[in-house]
């Protein structure tokens, strides 16, 4: 048999072969790749093991021209390329395998003009692609599919699962979500370790009772009821400002029995339980890592869960109908683009935003086959950056969310972001949580709970008029609370809020 | 149905301000009224008059306003007692039937050595009242054909209980049971027949004399009234000897620091300042009802019904539950054969994709669900005069493109 000289595999890449395919890894990347052999017959590639792996190629082979290609063009073959170049280069190939797939398999796309021509070949032709907003997708769900997919067959089997969310926005939405794009927990630990996981990561969430209808709204389900896949439901609260002793002895001694790696938490809730369990002198185990998603937190949770818990708060961004991670916090505090799972543009009037300006996120999940999603709004804000770090997600961008875009306030010249408030207001002494609404265009109403002890004390005067100095509002006015209410539908609470203005989709 | 009746109901559609209403572009289509009903622009004015125009206490003031307050409190009274062709003094306002429901059997003076009677297949609102306060007792029936009077007949001289407790129709299945035969067959008889009315209220005339029952209760939110509204008929004699649930202001006559005297019948069962603008509205929703005519009602839904049954019949992967009496509720219950796909993920489809609002679950009524197998619940689709045949076009063709 004629064969041409091997493909030499770049270091980090592996793969695994079988006469029907050829499934190649960049494990430094995450990325999988899987190439149908089934035409090829058994002229199919050969493997020579060993360091560096090799791949030849018989150049008659059916398959040969699209296994080179796909060496090439995934950068797999190919040493000496900057972090930055691969992932760039392998985002690239992955967004034209979604194109394909796509404009073959999904009526919504192909249904579509603005898709079918409009010829992508980089990331940068998307712009001349049409935004997908959370409308479109409550319109179009079923659309969003492909043709093929059954939910009477499948929904509940294959990973398939429909879920319910309100995300970013506290709009509607129903998400079709499978199992191609890895979301788990153990996703995340290799980029805080730089070592896969040998066993399942053990994790226990306390977050909103309303996340999900079937994992977090278990009200009084059994403590072994409510461990599912090594990830275990803490009961949450409807009215969580008000649990009481027993709710946290119940809660303490289940994290205790459970004894989790990781503590997936919404931020306000778990700062106001583990502040609950400091008062009542109630011990918490320690855990190696906390985390949030969906969200921007404050400094304020940030600074306190750290300094309680001794460990990070990392942050995992994500959002329900994309089914991917969008972003993962790496320990030098960047919170990367998982690019291998996503790409994300940051889109300022309509065109994209320069590096590090500010801008309504897009996204577009390249490695999703269920329900993808190009150029979809997802109601946040932020700014991209391409910086060096020296974390596994080297050469991802990196992004600094802002929070919601419907949660800014409108300033005199600009509409300032929950960031930009949160930044305002984080360096106040004795402050745990606050929430802030602006009523009209000069006023801000603020109701904050002090430090443990600080409520008679507290400098509702001086917070006041640092606010009012540092974002130009007229007026603030302070009230010391003892408690904050979330927003009825989603039960998460609010930092900031426009109450007289509609904040624009775009800052 | 002609087409000059057609016609009318299409115009009807004009009265309902929420009919107009746009969600992500699109209109909506609304089939969930057997569990609350849409309001007429007739009701929304005349319950913001109240609040507008006459805003005051009831029986209670001098001055101008509760006057006129309290005229038109008692005025929809009358107009409520007309709707039942009954008495006003035997209409009492509260707040649903459910409350109703309960007055009465918290008010008789049940107890555990009592039997109610009554069918699996009722409203937990229409269970749980009795089950507090008596031993219960049910008819054999079939859950998907009307009760047979001589069973339930049999079923009394069997039991020999105190209450018999039945809905007039069914928010399941759509069945309108025979009251009026079944009082007939159970006239001389020592028990109380008590009428969970919510069903039929907005669909069929009410005439409690010619029932020959002696307490009917319904809710103003299913037939175009407001939510919190709602009315306990009771026969005179009855009432009066019925212990009040509430006690309070504007219940009693006197009251020293050892005793009371309650009002007359019906103010000693309203205690505490009642829903004054929800019960004016739903007098007005009465109004409505009336003028539209519970005739072409019935031939209206009747049309209705029959649409959703040729076409709810024809969807792949579901199974159909409805009447196929001639007298029916247009209201359906589609049931997934899919292991798969549940009613709620697919009532969550036709509301965000399709604009389609429609009912998942059981219904509160667990016991009916478990005695047809279903243990997973339903798709509950119910129509009402503002609905059109095209609206159950329209459920089909999502529930097809859902579960194709």
């Amino acid at each position: 048999m004629k064969t041409i000289e091997p493909c030499v595999l770049r270091r980090g890449v592996s793969l695994t072969h079988s006469p029907d395919t050829l499934v190649l890894c960049d494990e430094d990347i995450d990325l999988t790749i899987e190439i149908d052999l089934g035409d090829c017959g058994s002229s199919g590639p050969q493997v020579f093991t060993g360091d560096p792996l090799r791949l030849s190629v018989n150049p008659e082979s059916p398959c040969a021209s699209e296994v080179i290609d796909i060496l090439k063009r995934a950068a797999l073959a190919e040493e000496g390329l900057s972090p930055r170049e691969i992932r760039r280069r392998q985002s690239i190939f992955q967004l034209l395998q979604l194109m394909d797939f796509v404009l073959s398999e999904i009526p919504y796309y192909q249904s579509r003009s603005a898709y079918a021509s409009v010829p992508v070949t980089s990331v940068e032709d998307l712009q001349a692609l049409p935004i997908l907003t959370r409308a479109d997708l409550r319109a179009n769900l079923l659309e969003l599919i492909p043709r093929d997919l059954r939910l009477s067959h499948g929904a509940g089997a294959e990973g398939l699962t429909i879920l319910s969310t309100s995300g970013s926005t506290d709009e509607r939405l129903q998400a079709l979500v499978g199992n191609e794009v890895a979301t788990g927990p153990e996703a995340h630990t290799r980029v805080w370790t730089g070592t896969e996981a040998t066993a399942p990561v053990r994790t226990a969430i306390l977050t909103t009772p309303t996340c999900s209808g079937t994992v977090c709204h278990l009200g009084q389900a059994s403590f072994e009821e409510r461990i599912v896949d090594n990830t275990l439901s803490l009961n949450s609260s409807e009215d969580f400002f008000s649990i009481d002793r027993r709710y946290v002895e119940q809660a303490a001694e289940e994290l205790h029995r459970f004894a989790p790696e990781i503590l997936l938490v919404n931020p306000v809730y778990f700062h106001w339980f583990a502040r609950k369990a400091r008062e009542l002198d109630i011990p918490l185990p320690a855990v190696k890592w906390l985390t949030y998603s969906y969200q921007y937190c404050s400094q304020l949770q940030k600074s306190a869960l750290e300094a309680m818990f001794r460990v990070p708060l990392l942050s995992w961004y994500a959002c329900t109908e994309a089914a991917a991670v969008v972003g993962q916090e790496c320990l030098h505090g960047r919170l990367h683009v998982r690019a291998e799972q996503c790409l994300v543009e940051t889109i300022r009037n309509g065109v994209l935003a320069q590096p590090g300006e500010l801008g309504a996120l897009l996204i577009t999940t390249t490695a999703a086959r269920t329900m993808p999603l190009i150029r979809y709004q997802i109601g946040d804000v932020g700014s991209l950056v391409d910086e060096p770090c020296g974390c596994l997600l080297n050469g991802c961008p990196s992004l600094t969310l802002h929070g919601r875009a419907k949660d800014m306030l409108c300033g005199l010249d600009r509409w300032i972001t929950t960031r930009q408030f949160d930044e305002a207001i984080s360096d106040t002494p004795d402050l745990d949580f606050y929430s802030c609404t602006q009523t009209d265009a000069e006023t801000l109403r603020l109701e904050v709970i002090p430090a443990l002890g600080q409520e008679a004390a507290f400098d509702r005067t001086g917070l006041a008029h640092k606010l009012s100095c540092r974002l130009g509002f007229a007026k603030v006015d302070v009230r010391v609370v003892t408690r904050l209410d979330p927003i009825p539908s989603s039960l998460k609470y609010r930092q900031t809020c426009c109450a007289y203005r509609q904040a624009p989709a775009f800052p | 149905m002609n087409t000059q009746s057609k016609g009318l109901f299409a115009e009807i559609r004009s009265d309902f301000p929420l009919l107009q209403r746009r969600v992500d572009g699109r209109p909506l289509v609304y089939l969930d009224s057997a569990a609350t009903s849409l309001k007429p622009d007739a009701v929304i004015r005349a319950e913001r008059a109240y609040s507008e125009e006459y805003t005051a206490n009831i029986h209670r003031g001098i001055h101008l306003l509760s006057e006129e307050a309290s005229a038109a409190y008692e005025a929809a009274r009358h107009r409520t007692a007309r709707f039942l062709k009954a008495d006003p003094s035997s209409v009492v306002f509260v707040k649903n039937a459910t409350e109703g429901l309960n007055l009465v059997a918290r008010g008789i003076g049940l107890t555990k050595s009592d039997r109610v009677l009554t069918s699996l297949a009722e409203h937990h609102s229409n269970l749980l009242p009795w089950m507090r306060e008596a031993t219960m007792r049910f008819v054999e029936r079939d859950p998907l054909l009307p009760l047979d009077p001589a069973k339930v007949l049999q079923a009394v001289e069997t039991h020999r209980p105190r209450v018999l407790a039945l809905s007039h129709a069914s928010n399941v299945t759509g069945i309108i049971e025979p009251i009026a035969e079944i009082c007939q067959a159970l006239r001389g008889r020592e028990v109380l027949v008590v009428v969970d009315a919510s069903q039929s209220a907005p669909h069929l005339p009410l005439d409690v004399v010619g029932l020959g029952c002696d307490f009917l209760a319904f809710s103003g939110h299913k037939m175009l009234g407001p939510p919190g509204t709602g009315v306990l008929w009771g026969r005179k004699d009855l009432l009066e000897g019925l212990a009040p649930l509430v006690l309070g202001g504007g219940a009693v006559t006197v009251v020293s620091g050892s005793h009371y005297e309650l009002k007359p019948i019906p103010y000693r069962f309203e205690a505490g300042t009642p829903n004054i603008a929800g019960v004016i509205g739903l007098a007005a929703a009465m109004d409505f009802l009336d003028r539209v005519g519970f005739e072409s009602i019935a031939a209206y839904e009747e049309m209705l019904a029959a649409k959703m049954e040729t076409e709810l019949s024809n969807v792949p992967g579901t199974r159909l539950i409805m009447s196929t009496q001639r007298r029916r509720l247009a209201l359906a219950e589609v049931v997934l054969t899919s292991s798969r796909l549940g009613p709620d993920e697919v009532a969550l489809m036709l509301s965000d994709t399709f604009k389609i609002m429609v009912r998942s679950g059981f219904h509160c009524a667990h016991p009916l669900f478990e005695q047809l197998g279903l243990t997973r619940g339903a798709v509950r689709a119910s129509a009402y005069l503002y609905n059109t045949e095209d609206d159950i076009s329209e459920l089909a063709n999502a529930l097809r493109s859902i579960l194709k």
